[in-house]
């Protein structure tokens, strides 16, 4: 870690101010928390989220905080800089020793010596970019106002370093740019100016709370390796929160793996991957799908839900979702958290847990993909008239430019890009949610653009639909058993109560949740639950093709293995259809069997699973592929990253020629020139990009 | 920013529009003719009525009159009273500064107030400022106007002999004097309008509180009086703006009460007259000052909310 701290002179001549002059104790401890406990005390009930977390952080390391959603970690984060409102939050006990002597939490909540550390020496970064920069505010006043304050810098200079930073975090022509307002930038880079305000007073400790969930693969990579970047060179501590365990595979160096409020397992990210010692580890590794993964590799999920933490529980906590689970477990007290090797620690009493990572699907249950095209989509083009920048003038947003697919009866196609590429409009075009403006959907030999309304229906009865956020696309006031059944009586699909409720039941069934259930409103289910729900309506008229728009996005991780099996269950059994639209790479690999790559609005490549992943060629989909990290240190270390340059452009400036160029580095003279069509490098194996493939 | 305003008055210019036919519809809505009603008992004489007629344009085509009668507005011919047979102008003019002043002043006592009792109710959440405020504000909503004004006049004037019971002072003539004699009627005139916002004020604020970049203002380390005034104070205001829009409408029509109550020579206590004695022009004439007041606070505040938010001055405007 040595070479880490000696910052070398005359690399960092633009950026000195920015880059500490620190040169603290190697292996420094710089905040330490002891048995950190904190509640909520709500009018009718006490949840305790944080029960007991101990925790380090030295000087120049990395460190990964994960868990699912719900297990405190957030919290804890919140609570060691007293940033929770109190009421209804309340620390009851615990010590956070900042920087070697002082006791954090016996400052004063808001009072003048947590404020003097709050953004000076600690520093955070949420979750929503979007929302977490004051929209009346210019971008350069908010970073300034915590330099002004905490350095002691006059407005000139303030101003000075505010530009050095945003420079720093990679925001092009900054000068400009200081005084713009948080709306006129991106997702991304409202994040890199959210890591622009956390490092403007050189802090000593950074906390990146889920900071790139919201954020595109490829934005994600590029803002971890902005922070990384930044992190090292200055030797400052970084917590990286999130529920990723790929960002913490490839970037933390020692992870604290947390379940139900506390700290089940810590250590070196390579030995928590290599020999995790608890079976919630093992559990969350065995849910994760994986960009390496083996196509027959199935994902098992934890069943069951976090607790909800209303009361400190007796026994281990996981106990109640544990396949590993010994009677000791059930006998005892909560396992004390105990040394498994070097700074390896764990809380649990199976000493012997199985570890088998790559479990294998059951080969003989292969599904069968016949040949016949059961869509067809040709020249698909959408656009949206639009008011132009004049008075009365109107200019046309193209958001699909000539699209190509064709999906096969029982087959699933993963359509994938970043966010803003046109995915859910190919979709919606299919739908005929919108209609297109120019090209053919044939949808079993019927052509469904030019279908009067009247004519669409009863092919609407064979696309169906799954949406991506389960808690807004079910309608709160109805009953899960007549969002259900809604479709059977729209398409007068059963004939009288009883057959009605049959059906009801056997979707209720196919989608593994409990008929009794069916009297609930959605609000009482949790957000796997109505996942299913919205499946099992999809399914409810029998449809031959389904459209799943990024069904699991909004899942953690151990539900989307839930849902995935499910779906791949379901498909085995019937025979149906997907259009599977992700921007989750790791998670199209697991599901589909071919896999269409989409930007700006046009297909770049289109391949067979193994033969996308194994060897892709398009530069876009090698950069997609790169930018998503993999749960493995080891493999992490041996792999080559490539770096995409910049964010991908609104479709109203789509570039002349390939659209991907100016982010290309492969990039000639005639991509700027010449759209690239889709051509046939392998057998199923299309690509649009003359330069890679000729 | 140019071109969003530009789009605004525009707007402004069709309400206008609307509301002059509207008006001037009275003429042919009212029951009677307008000519028996401005000659009164001297209506028996045809030649004379055929003659004020004209004088009137009454004998024209609907548009025309209409045409004419919004010319001679602008250019400042207000016509005649039907009862005191005296330029609408003249009589007017007067009594529009006594209303404005004292819609003013209300308007200043209502935003100040309004805003900073919300301020103090939000900042002392659940707490005993907070229901103290509360309470006030809800009857101030509640109740009456009238009956807030004679209890106030029994307990200030009789009582205390603080205040002048009733009348107007015109500020040139004695300042303080005048001062005394609008407290209780600017006071009373304001008081529905502090209580919506102090609701107003104190609901959004405490929205914004829990917004993400008042967390990211706190993590920053900032003082509690530096994010509440500079992070929240101008993003909790913009709904309070909609609020205050509608206050000024809500002003001007309560000034015609408290000018009856208080006895105050203004535009409200004129029109009330007019209102009784059918007397047209001058009900005319201040439904187009009311309206054009109205119209241009709501530009106003439009404005406001562009200087206030800069999405919408970015969004809406040229860049």
């Amino acid at each position: 870690m040595a070479e880490k701290m000696n910052i070398n002179p005359e690399e960092n001549t633009g950026n000195q101010k920015i880059q500490a002059e620190t040169t603290r104790k190697e292996e420094k401890k710089i905040i330490e928390v002891q048995n950190l406990k904190t509640e909520f005390r709500m009018k009718r009930r006490t949840v305790y989220a944080v029960n007991g977390v101990s925790y380090y952080v030295k000087a120049g390391e990395i460190v990964g905080v994960v868990g699912e959603s719900g297990c405190g970690k957030s919290v804890t984060q919140m609570s060691s800089l007293q940033l929770l409102l109190s009421p209804p939050a309340k620390i009851t006990e615990g010590r956070v020793i900042f920087d070697g002597d002082k006791d954090i939490l016996s400052y004063d909540n808001d009072g003048e010596e947590i404020r003097s550390l709050r953004g000076a020496e600690i520093a955070m970064i949420f979750q929503e970019p979007m929302t977490s920069l004051n929209p009346v505010l210019t971008i350069g006043e908010q970073i300034a106002e915590s330099v002004r304050l905490h350095m002691g810098l006059d407005k000139k200079e303030a101003r000075k370093r505010v530009i050095d930073l945003l420079r720093l975090v990679n925001i092009p022509d900054p000068e400009s740019r200081y005084g713009q307002y948080p709306h006129e930038f991106s997702g991304g880079m409202c994040q890199r100016i959210m890591i622009a305000m956390a490092m403007a007073c050189n802090p000593k400790l950074l906390i990146a709370d889920e900071a790139t969930t919201a954020l595109d693969v490829t934005t994600q990579a590029q803002i971890l390796e902005t922070l990384q970047d930044v992190v090292k060179k200055t030797n400052t501590a970084l917590i990286i929160v999130t529920h990723n365990l790929g960002i913490v595979a490839r970037y933390a160096d020692r992870i604290y793996v947390m379940y139900a409020g506390r700290v089940i397992e810590s250590g070196r990210a390579e030995d928590i991957f290599k020999n995790p010692q608890h079976a919630y580890t093992i559990g969350l590794l065995n849910s994760v799908p994986r960009l390496d993964d083996d196509k027959t590799r199935t994902l098992v999920p934890i069943e069951g839900m976090p607790p909800n933490l209303q009361k400190v529980s007796e026994h281990c906590p996981f106990l109640p979702r544990c396949t590993q689970a010994l009677p000791e477990c059930s006998a005892n007290g909560v396992p004390v958290i105990e040394e498994r090797g070097c700074e390896h620690f764990a809380a649990c009493y199976n000493r012997n847990l199985n570890k088998a990572v790559h479990a294998s699907k059951d080969v003989l249950e292969t599904k069968t993909v016949s040949e016949e095209h059961i869509l067809e989509i040709k020249g698909l083009h959408m656009g949206f008239r639009v008011k132009g920048k004049n008075y009365g003038g109107k200019t046309t947003l193209k958001i699909l430019d000539g699209v190509d697919l064709y999906l096969r009866k029982g087959e699933t196609l993963g359509l994938v890009g970043e966010s803003g590429c046109g995915k859910t409009t190919v979709a919606k075009c299919i739908l005929r949610l919108y209609t297109p403006t120019g090209g053919s959907i044939l949808f079993k030999g019927t052509d469904l653009t030019g279908l009067r309304e009247k004519d669409l229906r009863p092919c609407r009865k064979n696309i169906q639909f799954i949406f991506q956020d389960p808690f807004g696309s079910l309608d709160p006031r109805q009953t899960i058993g007549d969002i259900v059944g809604e479709p059977l009586k729209v398409h007068k699909l059963v004939s009288g109560k009883e057959a009605y409720n049959n059906r009801v039941k056997e979707l209720f069934e196919m989608v593994g949740l409990d008929y009794a259930m069916s009297s609930r409103a959605p609000h009482e289910l949790s957000g796997g639950q109505r996942q299913r729900i919205g499946i099992a309506r999809a399914l409810a008229s029998e449809p031959e093709l389904i459209i799943c728009d990024e069904p699991v996005s909004a899942l953690d991780v151990s539900v989307q293995a839930q849902i995935l099996n499910l779906l791949e269950g379901i498909q085995r059994k019937t025979g149906i259809s997907y259009l599977f639209i992700a921007h989750d790479l790791s998670v199209v690999r697991h599901i589909s069997d071919r896999i269409a790559v989409m930007y700006l609005g046009r297909i770049v490549e289109i391949a067979d699973c193994d033969q996308l992943y194994n060897n892709p060629v398009h530069p876009y989909t090698k950069a997609l592929l790169s930018a998503i990290p993999i749960p493995d240190p080891e493999v992490e270390k041996a792999r080559e990253r490539i770096p995409l340059l910049g964010e991908m452009p609104s479709v109203s400036r789509r570039p002349e020629g390939c659209s991907f160029h100016p982010r290309c580095t492969f990039a000639c003279d005639t991509c700027s020139r010449k759209v690239p069509e889709l051509v046939e490098c392998e057998s199923g194996h299309l690509v649009a990009c003359p330069v890679m493939y000729k | 920013m140019g071109k969003y305003i530009a789009k605004r008055v525009a707007q402004a210019i069709v309400v206008m529009f609307l509301v002059t036919i509207i008006s001037y519809a009275l003429i042919q809505i009212m029951p009677g003719d307008a000519a028996v009603i401005y000659l009164g008992s001297d209506a028996a004489d045809e030649e004379l009525l055929a003659r004020t007629r004209a004088e009137l344009n009454l004998d024209k085509p609907f548009i025309i009159q209409w045409v004419l009668w919004v010319k001679n507005f602008m250019l400042g011919d207000f016509g005649k009273s039907f009862h005191y047979h005296l330029p609408v102008k003249d009589m007017i003019m007067e009594r529009l500064g006594i209303t404005f002043t004292l819609g003013l002043f209300a308007l200043v006592i209502s935003v100040t107030v309004g805003i900073l009792l919300g301020i103090a109710a939000a900042t002392h959440r659940n707490k005993f400022w907070d229901n103290v405020i509360n309470v006030l504000a809800n009857i101030g909503i509640s109740a009456p106007s009238f009956w807030i004004s004679l209890l106030c006049i029994y307990i200030f004037a009789l009582h205390f002999k603080l205040l002048p019971v009733q009348g107007y002072v015109p500020p040139d003539k004695d300042f303080g004097d005048a001062i005394r004699h609008m407290i209780l009627p600017c006071f009373i005139m304001a008081l529905p309008s502090i209580a919506t916002m102090t609701r107003q004020t104190r609901a959004s604020i405490l929205d914004v509180l829990n917004e993400d970049y008042v967390r990211t203002a706190r993590s920053k380390g900032l003082k509690k009086n530096v994010i509440l005034f500079k992070h929240v104070l101008k993003n909790a205001l913009i709904p309070v703006l909609t609020v205050l829009g509608m206050s000024i409408a809500s002003l001007f029509g309560g000034s015609v009460m408290v000018e009856q109550i208080f006895n105050i020579p203004g535009m409200g206590q004129m029109v009330t007259t007019a209102v009784l004695n059918r007397d047209i022009p001058i009900i005319q004439a201040y439904i187009v000052i009311i309206s054009l007041v109205i119209i241009l606070s709501a530009l106003l505040v439009d404005i406001a909310y562009g200087i206030v938010d800069p999405r919408i001055r970015i969004a809406k405007g040229e860049k």
